[in-house]
């Protein structure tokens, strides 16, 4: 806190609060009413009891199949975002060519398109080329919304990479690839990783694209879990959602070990 | 057989020419530094000789071999950049190894050549350390110690001496020079610090927009500049604008306001034409009476300004300006007016105007 504020330290710490208390509490509501034992989503849940996971794993395998696709779909359009990402991010951090502006812009624009709009764009286009409903559209269609979160975190990484590092391995006998696998890769790591994880988590959580995409035969757990909703809220909802929240938790933690938590934020640009 | 030899390089980056027709030939285990303002193209010639450019005429060969489509990694050619380029995630060792490693050299050789590498920069010990946990001046010395471990057949430095603070940058300087010596590389030193190019180098090659102004030793770029671009760009100069009156064999009189001067004749410099008269300040002195035989500029003193172990004197004669640099002990009691600026014929030099 700066010295000298005209708020007293005690009202700084009560607004910091309250905006942790609105972030953290809705999810906790929904995590803590998961356990409920009784027949309703309320809060406070009306006794603990696993019942409804119970009842989510017997009796609603429609859930648990949605799942397994969100996890398949999320997990295969952060690697292509990822991939294409890197490629575009290559390009629009080190080397200047014509057009290189506007090809940002139109990387990025994914983020700055409602997705709604997205969604019934991407619907009349592959039901045109003939792809609606088909399971590559799905993934087709997360791959552009996911794109702009790898590649922002690509290419802030590139840019903070000198790019004498890539010369003085070259004159120190490296070729391309070697200087790629030994040199970039390893330093713009933490931002590639950070990029899949961002992606991951876009592409789990969508419904609004997603809506307008998936077939009565392949439904993302998000789009089931707003059906529900509207239709028959029971806590096997909440449940759900709780599902939706380990899994990228689970998915958080597994990549921070894997690369280091410090080495995720801190070192890329040492 | 020079070690490089840089024969009508021309560089462009779409309508302006970074290098405009460059020859120039460095002999082998030369020290040889590429001297000029930022933009005149000296970073670009060693980016030309690293392979890291393509010129878009000219050649460049190493050892007399052309190197027209030899990429970077297969020239063999050390570079120490103005940000050291040190490998973040390796330690000293690693960064040191790293070239050994891309030539597949066995283990013992890499950890030897290491060892020997570190030793030259004095680094022994901190093997395992990390770039950021090293002062600048260490980093420099990893820099350096990495590119010799290669054992290239060419050094270039790319201003690296730019980051670090003075009083480092002297001792680095004094350093560098003797490293190159011991391992006797070719070296070539690009900087835009006058004072570096002349304590370091072998010979000077000082550059103005794509071009070489002259190259010569240390000594020689500082006593007779080719042009007027060398002059002002080492060292400071006094110039004094006026027209030639006689010249006879080897002198010239030019005539400046009121006064006659003499100074050494320079060819195709015919009476009428106008000249500037350059002086070095340490070649001024400001005395109360004239001498004969010396050039000397009547006027009177505006300014000492003290400067530690020198003083700086500005005499104004007329519509010129003068500087004069003395020993600070000796100028104590001048008057502030009827003075006179004077130096010896043979300290100046005369460059036409309005090439």
């Amino acid at each position: 806190m700066i010295e000298g504020s005209r708020w007293p330290s005690w009202l700084f710490r009560v607004a910091i609060a309250a905006i942790c208390l609105f972030i953290i509490a809705p999810i906790a509501v929904v995590l803590i009413g998961s356990f409920t034992a009784g027949d309703s989503v309320v809060f406070p849940p009306q006794g603990l009891s696993l019942r409804w996971y119970v009842t989510l794993v017997r009796g609603h395998a429609d859930l648990v199949e949605a799942f397994w696709v969100s996890l398949e779909l999320a997990l295969a359009s952060a690697a292509l975002a990822t991939a294409v990402g890197l490629l575009a991010g290559f390009a629009l951090v080190r080397y200047d060519f014509a057009g290189r502006q506007p090809l940002t812009l139109l990387f990025l624009s994914p983020l700055l398109v409602p997705s709604i709009v997205i969604g019934i764009a991407m619907l009349q286009f592959l039901s045109t080329i003939g792809l609606g409903f088909h399971p590559a559209g799905l993934l087709l269609g997360h791959v552009i919304i996911t794109l702009p979160f790898a590649i922002r975190l690509i290419v802030a990484s590139l840019v903070g990479l000198d790019p004498a590092l890539e010369l003085a391995a070259r004159s120190l006998g490296a070729g391309r690839l070697a200087v790629f696998r030994r040199i970039t890769l390893p330093l713009i790591r933490a931002g590639v990783v950070s990029g899949f994880i961002l992606a991951f988590i876009v592409s789990f959580e969508n419904v609004t694209v997603s809506l307008f995409l998936v077939s009565p035969q392949l439904v993302t757990l998000p789009v089931r879990i707003f059906g529900y909703i509207e239709n028959s809220p029971t806590p096997v909802v909440t449940v759900a959602s709780a599902l939706l929240l380990f899994a990228s938790g689970v998915l958080i933690a597994v990549l921070q070990r894997l690369v280091g938590v410090d080495r995720l934020w801190g070192s890329a640009h040492s | 057989m020079s070690a490089i030899t840089l024969d009508g390089l021309i560089k462009r980056y779409g309508a302006t020419v970074a290098v405009d027709g460059l020859s120039l030939e460095v002999e082998k285990g030369e020290f040889l530094t590429l001297l000029g303002p930022s933009g005149c193209g000296k970073t670009t010639i060693l980016q030309l000789i690293a392979g890291f450019l393509v010129p878009d005429a000219g050649q460049v060969f190493i050892n007399g071999e052309p190197m027209a489509g030899v990429p970077p990694e297969r020239r063999n050619i050390g570079i120490v950049f103005q940000s050291y380029a040190l490998f973040p995630h390796m330690t000293v060792f690693e960064n040191v190894a790293f070239g050994l490693t891309m030539r597949k050299a066995g283990r013992e050789v890499t950890r030897h050549a290491v060892a020997e590498a570190l030793e030259l920069v004095r680094l022994s010990g901190l093997e395992q350390r990390f770039p950021k946990q090293l002062s600048g001046g260490q980093q420099q010395r990893v820099a350096i110690a990495r590119a010799v471990a290669i054992r290239p057949r060419v050094l270039l430095f790319d201003e690296p001496l730019s980051n670090l603070d003075a009083k480092l940058r002297r001792q680095m300087r004094t350093e560098l020079r003797e490293i190159q010596r011991r391992v006797g590389i070719t070296t070539v030193f690009v900087t835009h610090d006058q004072e570096e190019a002349l304590t370091l180098s072998d010979r000077v090659a000082v550059m103005s927009q794509g071009r070489l102004q002259q190259v010569a030793t240390p000594q020689e770029v500082y006593r007779r500049p080719a042009t007027r671009f060398v002059a002002d760009f080492l060292g400071e100069t006094n110039a004094l604008v006026g027209v030639v009156r006689d010249v006879d064999d080897d002198h010239l009189t030019m005539v400046v306001g009121d006064a006659l001067l003499r100074a050494p004749a320079a060819p195709g410099l015919r009476p009428g034409a106008r000249v500037a008269l350059l002086v070095r300040p340490e070649h001024v002195a400001v005395r109360v009476t004239p001498t004969r035989g010396l050039n000397s500029l009547s006027g009177h003193l505006s300014q000492a300004v003290f400067q530690g172990a020198r003083t700086a004197y500005v005499v104004r004669a007329g519509d010129a300006e003068l500087i004069s640099t003395a020993d600070s002990r000796a100028g104590a009691g001048l008057g502030s007016d009827g003075v006179f600026a004077e130096w010896d014929a043979a300290d100046s030099i005369v460059f036409a105007l309005d090439e």
